[in-house]
């Protein structure tokens, strides 16, 4: 069934949802960041919100391909104009994961959903869910931020080599869940997290950020060596135990290793490199 | 340099030079640059990339200038593109993608010049101002600290 914007528009606003954007729904798109961005650069408010039945060029971080097969995933983009110094950016990204956290536990009862440092989301290991933000700056000014994300909802055909996981297995015998509700529920949650990190900044969100969080403990490389994760920050980058002493990192410079994954070949010059990622994670060797 | 009492003017002899050079080093400072009557001093340490293979130190002392100084509208021109925040530095949009912008280049108000990527938040940073790149100042893919210099400018 097609994605029905009304809908999806009359379920947020019955929620709550305030934002003064409207849902657009369309067949098929390159990337519904793309649309997103273009509104933006129109003048679209916050909160306008585009939904896609299906990407040609779905992508994630640094030009990945997001793959979804047509009906199985909620592919939505939405337009955030938040009253933000540009430094203050970065850790929206955090808020954006809880606030997906925060939406899907319900609808996932039976399974773990946790927060893979900065917003990646994991039902019981393997992603569920995935966020691409992207912004665009001149000078002083934040024009807009544009939050993608990805949730899916059934397995549908993803190609066996992809270790995701969908929200349909954590709810055995229940009804399989509806786009537009999916979404209306990640709408308030967004616009509730935002607005308590404009006020209160990160300090208000690191207790439940921390709760959900995902990677305490798991190991990581970085820098050409393996590290592990003691905690976010207080700033929101994660910190890292190494052999030199505590770490913090901003950016995409780590690579988790899977949880069950062996390190013995993790000796002299030879770093690991996760090649599947979660869960289903295979390594190779690559010499520095 | 900002301070309340004129400073008093630098004598630079070998022994002040080697406490200047080591003071600097220990307190982390990558650059300075002072100037009186009779001299002017710059010194910057570390291998900026795009810079020529960088010796530990440059040392420049310009004997005190008695024609005008080098004309300022030089100066004035070029613009410094900084990154607004620690993050990953990247050319292109993906590893397969063509540079942004490249070193000679004309670049337009509003022009993508690189993307800075923060805890997964990819910032799109944009030329204010009509310009040739003269300089790329980091290597694709290597961190950035807040306010460090991305390209250099020559304003249109």
């Amino acid at each position: 069934m097609s994605f029905d914007a009304d809908a999806a528009l009359r379920a947020a606003r019955a929620a709550g949802w305030s934002w003064p954007g409207v849902i657009h729904g369309v067949e098929v798109t390159s990337s519904t960041q793309d649309l997103a961005r273009q509104a933006a650069a129109q003048g679209a408010p916050q909160g306008a919100t585009f939904v896609a039945e299906e990407q040609t060029q779905g992508r994630g971080r640094q030009g990945r391909p997001w793959v979804a097969p047509r009906g199985s995933a909620l592919l939505a983009s939405v337009l955030l104009r938040p009253e933000l110094e540009i430094a203050a950016l970065p850790p929206l990204a955090l808020v954006v994961g809880l606030a997906l956290h925060d939406a899907l536990v319900p609808l996932a009862p039976g399974g773990a959903l946790r927060i893979k440092w900065p917003n990646d989301l994991l039902l019981d290991g393997r992603k569920v869910a995935g966020v691409l933000i992207e912004s665009s700056l001149r000078g002083e000014r934040v024009d807009g931020v544009v939050v993608g994300f990805g949730v899916n909802l059934r397995e549908g055909s993803l190609p066996p080599e992809i270790p995701a996981t969908s929200l349909q297995r954590a709810r055995p015998g229940l009804e399989p869940l509806r786009r537009e509700d999916v979404l209306a529920a990640v709408l308030v949650r967004m616009e509730q997290r935002v607005a308590a990190y404009l006020r209160g900044g990160l300090a208000t969100l690191l207790e439940p950020l921390r709760a959900a969080d995902g990677t305490a403990g798991r190991q990581v490389t970085w820098q050409g060596g393996v590290a592990t994760v003691r905690a976010i920050g207080d700033d929101g980058r994660l910190v890292l135990e190494t052999a030199t002493g505590p770490v913090a990192v901003a950016a995409g410079e780590v690579q988790f290793l899977p949880s069950s994954a062996s390190l013995s070949c993790a000796t002299g010059s030879v770093a690991l490199r996760v090649l599947a990622g979660e869960g289903q994670g295979r390594c190779s060797t690559v010499m520095r | 340099m900002k301070t309340d009492t004129p400073l008093a003017p630098l004598r630079i002899d070998r022994k002040t030079l080697r406490s200047l050079l080591r003071l600097l080093d220990e307190k982390g400072v990558t650059e300075f640059e002072y100037e009186d009557e009779q001299i002017r001093l710059r010194l910057s340490r570390g291998a900026r990339p795009g810079a020529a293979p960088a010796a530990p130190a440059a040392l420049v002392v310009a004997p005190p200038s008695i024609a005008a100084p080098p004309p300022a509208a030089s100066e004035e021109d070029v613009l410094w593109v900084t990154s607004p925040f620690v993050g990953t530095f990247y050319r292109a949009p993906s590893p397969d993608a063509p540079a942004f912008c490249e070193v000679g280049g004309a670049v337009k108000p509003g022009q993508t010049l690189c993307i800075i990527e923060a805890m997964k938040l990819m910032n799109e940073i944009e030329a204010d101002a009509a310009g040739t790149i003269l300089e790329v100042l980091v290597e694709n893919g290597k961190s950035v600290e807040f306010g460090q210099r991305l390209f250099k400018l020559r304003r249109a």
